[in-house]
C-alpha cells in the first residue's frame, strides 16, 4: 500500500520520498490548490527524482469554464501531464481525446456506491486508468469486496478532510457583503444552533465555496486491514490541517502500521471512522413520512375526504367500484383500523345508490374512529 | 409574427397522483415523478404500482409524457432490487426515466429499452460530459444549475442530445451531488432522498483573519424564476424547461403549469412575449409559497444576489390554498375538498383550465348534507354555488 500525498512549498524537493506519490494543485485547476502555476518548476524538479508526480484538476466546470481552463492546461509542461487526477467527466473525456499518454487518476468520490457503476467508469477509461479513487461512504466491507473484483488499482482517503458542501458560489464574501471579494481567498469556520456540530471549515476561491467536515476522516488503525484487503494507495491530505510534517511518519506507519496513536496523538483536528465500519444512512427513511396511509395496492379502495359524525364518511373512490355490503378496512393517519360494513352508501346529492363508481366520492355509513386522510381498504 | 423556433416541453413535478392530473390539466407536456424506491424524496408521497399505471394512462391519454426518477446514488443492495421495478416501467410504457448513477444507467440499458435521462444530480456541465455520456446511452441531459441558458444550447449543439433545464422552484446551492452535510451530520444520505436541508440553516461564521464575526442563512438560495427569460430558452432550442417542486403543493403545481404554459402558448402563436400578460404571469408566480426568486445562472453565474439570507418561515404568503374541486354537481354545485378554511364573504379565486381565474364572493355555503354554514373547516367537503367553467380539479385559492 502506497502513500498518496500532496505537495506544498514548504516541502523540500530533496527530502521527498520517492515512494510516496505526491499530487501538485495548481490554483487554476484544484478545488483547495495551494500551488501557483509558477510554481510548475517544483513539479519538474520532483519528477526529475524520478518521484511520481500528479497533477490535479478536480474542479467541476461549466461551458463557458472549460475554454478558459483548456488554456490553462496548455500553460503546463506536458511533462506533467503524464498523470491527470480528474472528477468532472467533461475533464475526464478531454483528456481521453486529447491527451492520449496521460495515465488517469479518476475520482469517483461523490456518489459511485455500487460495483457496477464503479466498474463501467473504469471499463470506461480502460488501459489508461492509472487508478480509481473511491468515496468514504463506502463502508469497508464492501470496499474489500469491490477491490477484490474490480481488476483495478483502488485509492481510498486515509487521513485528512472529508468535503461536504461544494458550490460555484461565492458565500464567504457574500456574507461579508464584499463581492470585491469574490475571488479572494477567505476562511471561516462554521456552526449553526439546528446542528449539533460546531466548527465546519470553510474556505472560498476562484472556484466557489467549500465546506468540510468538523472532523477529520482517519482509517491509520485500520492500516493492515486496507492492506489485506489490497488497497494500492492511501491518502493524506494535509491541506487543510496544514501537517505536511506527518508525511514520513505516515509512510512508515504504512510499512509497519505501528505509528497510529503517535500521529494521532501528534494530529490538530478531531477525526472519526465515518461509515467505514457500517453505513446506515437510509435506516431512517421510513419515518420521514407516515407510511400508515401509504397506499397499499391489493385490495385498496379509496381515501377518507371527510368525517361528519353520526352521518357519514366520505370518500373518494381511488379503484375499483365500492358496493353496497361490501366490507371494508380503514386504516388511520395514527394506524388505527376499524372495520365497516357498506350499509348505507349514496352520491354527493344525497341519492342512495347500489354502487359508486372509481373517480367519484361516495358516502358510506359513519364509524367512530375514522379520520380524514384514513385508507380504506376492501376485505 | 410566425413562430420562429421550437417550443420547449413544459415539464412539471408529480409528487403524487392528484398533483400528476393537475399539473397536466393545467398545461404540463409532460411529468416527473418517483416510485416508492430508487428517487431523492423519499418524504413525498411517491407513486405505487397501481397509481403509476393510473398515471401513465391519465398523461398518455392527453399526449403527456411521464418520466420516472431513479437518481439515487444507489448502493449494491438498492441496485438488486432494481430490474424488477424497471421491467414493470416497461410493461407500462413510461416514456424515460432519469438517471444520475452509471450502475443504474447500465442496469436500465440491460433491462429495458426505455430512453434514459441524466439527471441534473449528475452535475453534468458541459459538452465534453454531455458527449461521455451519450456515448454511455443517454439520450437527454438534464443540466446542473449552474450552466447557462445559452451554454446549454450549445451543449445541445457539440452533443446532439436534447438538453432540459429548470426553469422555476427550489435549487440547492452545491453542485447537485456534491453534498453530503445531511449524510455526515444527520445520519441521513441526502442524494438517496433523505436531504435535511442544512443549507437552509443559519450559520454563525467566524473570520478569524477578518475579526468579522457574522451570522447569516449564507448557505441558503434563492428559488428559481425564468419566466422573464423564456425567449432565452426557446431561442437557444432548449427542448425542455423544467420545474422543480416534487414536495409541493397542488396550488404550486396547478399555478406553475398554468403560467408557464401559457406564456409558452402565446410564444407559439405571436412568435414573442411582449405582452401585458408577462406582468400577469409573474404577479401569478408570487401567488404561490416561494421564496425570494433569482435568475441564479440563467443569463450569467450566480452571485450574491441569489442568496436568500432569511429564515424560511418569514416569507409572507399573500394567498393560501383553498382546495380542488372534487365534483360538479348537476351543473347547481361545485364540491370543494377544503385544506384551508374560508367563510361566507370571503373572496375565493377559482383557476379554470383555459386560463381564467374566476372571482367569486362567497355568498352560500352547503355542507354535503345540505345546511348551509357560514364557514368551513380544513379536511371537509364542502358545496358552493356553480361556477361557469370551472370543472374537477380546478384549484381554488383565496388572497389572505
Amino acid at each position: 500500500m502506497k502513500l498518496t500525498t500532496y505537495f506544498d512549498k514548504s516541502l523540500s524537493i530533496s527530502a521527498l520520498n520517492s515512494n510516496v506519490e505526491y499530487i501538485f494543485s495548481f490554483k487554476p485547476f484544484s478545488r483547495n490548490g495551494n500551488l501557483n502555476l509558477e510554481d510548475q518548476q517544483l513539479a519538474l524538479q520532483t519528477l526529475e527524482k524520478k518521484i511520481k508526480v500528479v497533477l490535479e484538476i478536480d474542479i467541476l466546470v461549466t461551458e463557458n469554464d472549460f475554454l478558459a481552463l483548456i488554456e490553462q492546461i496548455k500553460k503546463i509542461d506536458i511533462k506533467l501531464l503524464k498523470f491527470v487526477r480528474v472528477q468532472d467527466p467533461g475533464v475526464l473525456n478531454y483528456f481521453l481525446d486529447f491527451f492520449p499518454d496521460s495515465q488517469i487518476q479518476l475520482v469517483l468520490e461523490n456518489g459511485n456506491h455500487n460495483f457496477l457503476g464503479i466498474k463501467a467508469w473504469c471499463d470506461l477509461v480502460g488501459k489508461r486508468l492509472d487508478k480509481v479513487v473511491l468515496s468514504v461512504e463506502i463502508p469497508g466491507a464492501k470496499l474489500a469486496n469491490i477491490i477484490k473484483n474490480l481488476n483495478y488499482p483502488v485509492e481510498f482517503l486515509g487521513l485528512g478532510p472529508i468535503l461536504v458542501f461544494y458550490t460555484p458560489r461565492p458565500l464567504l464574501s457574500s456574507a461579508l457583503g464584499d463581492e470585491s471579494l469574490n475571488d479572494e481567498e477567505l476562511i471561516a469556520l462554521g456552526k449553526s444552533e439546528e446542528s449539533p456540530h460546531k466548527g465546519f471549515p470553510l474556505t472560498q476561491n476562484e472556484h466557489g465555496t467549500f465546506m468540510y467536515h468538523i472532523k477529520d476522516f482517519c482509517l491509520l488503525d485500520e492500516t493492515p486491514e486496507l492492506n489485506k484487503m489490497g488497497l494500492k494507495y492511501f491518502r493524506f491530505d494535509p491541506r487543510i490541517s496544514n501537517r505536511y510534517d506527518l508525511i514520513d511518519n505516515i509512510n512508515e506507519h504504512l510499512k509497519n502500521h505501528d505509528r497510529a496513536e503517535l500521529i494521532k496523538k501528534s494530529y490538530d483536528r478531531d477525526i472519526m471512522k465515518g461509515y467505514f465500519r457500517v453505513n446506515k444512512t437510509d435506516v431512517l427513511f421510513p419515518k420521514l413520512k407516515n407510511n400508515r396511509i401509504k397506499r397499499i395496492d391489493l385490495s385498496f379502495c379509496g381515501s377518507v375526504l371527510e368525517v361528519i359524525k353520526e352521518h357519514y364518511i366520505a370518500l373518494e373512490v381511488q379503484e375499483k367500484n365500492i358496493q353496497l355490503g361490501d366490507e371494508l378496512k380503514l386504516i388511520t393517519p395514527e394506524g388505527k383500523e376499524v372495520l365497516l360494513s357498506v350499509k348505507s352508501l349514496r352520491n354527493t346529492s344525497l341519492k342512495d345508490q347500489q354502487q359508486i363508481s372509481k373517480g367519484e366520492i361516495a358516502l358510506i355509513n359513519y364509524k367512530r374512529g375514522v379520520w380524514p386522510k384514513s385508507s380504506v381498504y376492501y376485505l | 409574427m410566425t413562430q420562429k423556433y421550437n417550443i420547449p416541453e413544459l415539464l412539471s413535478p408529480a409528487g403524487n397522483l392528484e398533483k400528476l392530473k393537475v399539473a397536466i390539466s393545467y398545461g404540463a407536456n409532460a411529468v416527473y415523478l418517483g416510485g416508492q424506491d430508487f428517487g431523492l424524496r423519499v418524504a413525498s408521497d411517491n407513486f405505487t404500482e397501481a397509481e403509476l399505471s393510473e398515471g401513465v394512462s391519465f398523461a398518455h391519454e392527453r399526449g403527456a409524457k411521464v418520466f420516472v426518477v431513479l437518481n439515487s446514488f444507489l448502493h449494491d443492495e438498492d441496485l438488486e432490487k432494481l430490474p424488477k421495478f424497471i421491467k414493470l416501467l416497461s410493461e407500462l410504457k413510461v416514456d424515460a426515466v432519469i438517471v444520475s448513477d452509471l450502475g443504474v444507467v447500465k442496469t436500465v440499458l440491460k433491462h429495458s429499452k426505455i430512453p434514459i435521462h441524466l439527471s441534473t444530480q449528475a452535475s453534468c456541465l458541459n459538452a465534453f460530459a454531455a458527449k461521455l455520456w451519450k456515448k454511455m446511452g443517454v439520450t437527454r441531459i438534464v443540466l446542473g444549475r449552474e450552466v447557462s441558458i445559452a451554454e446549454a444550447g450549445r451543449i445541445k449543439k457539440i452533443s446532439g442530445l436534447e438538453v432540459e433545464l429548470f426553469v422555476h422552484g427550489s435549487m440547492c446551492m452545491a453542485y447537485s451531488g456534491n453534498c453530503t452535510i445531511s449524510n455526515f451530520t444527520q445520519g441521513r444520505d441526502s442524494n438517496r432522498g433523505g436531504c435535511a436541508h442544512s443549507c437552509r440553516f443559519e450559520y454563525s461564521l467566524d473570520f478569524k483573519d477578518k475579526s468579522i464575526d457574522s451570522k447569516s442563512y449564507f448557505m441558503s438560495s434563492k428559488d428559481l424564476e425564468g419566466i422573464k427569460v423564456l425567449e432565452n430558452y426557446i431561442s437557444h432550442n432548449i427542448d425542455s424547461i423544467k420545474i422543480e417542486g416534487r414536495m409541493k403543493s397542488p396550488l404550486y403545481a396547478a399555478t406553475t403549469a398554468k403560467v408557464y404554459s401559457e406564456a409558452l402558448k402565446h410564444y407559439a402563436k405571436k412568435g414573442h412575449f411582449y405582452s401585458t400578460d408577462m406582468k400577469k404571469w409573474e404577479e401569478e408566480l408570487r401567488k404561490i409559497s416561494h421564496r425570494d426568486y433569482t435568475e441564479a445562472s440563467l443569463i450569467k453565474k450566480a452571485g450574491k444576489d441569489s442568496i436568500f439570507d432569511e429564515r424560511e418561515s418569514t416569507k409572507e404568503i399573500k394567498y393560501k390554498n383553498i382546495g380542488l374541486i372534487k365534483d360538479v354537481v348537476d351543473q347547481e354545485f361545485l364540491i370543494l375538498n377544503v385544506k384551508n378554511s374560508f367563510q361566507n364573504d370571503d373572496e375565493l379565486e377559482v383557476l379554470d383550465f383555459s386560463g381564467n381565474t374566476h372571482h367569486i364572493k362567497v355568498e352560500k355555503i352547503y355542507s354535503i348534507l345540505g345546511q348551509e354554514i357560514t364557514k368551513t373547516n380544513p379536511n371537509t367537503l364542502v358545496k358552493i354555488p356553480f361556477i361557469k367553467g370551472a370543472s374537477n380539479l380546478n384549484m381554488v385559492r383565496m388572497c389572505v
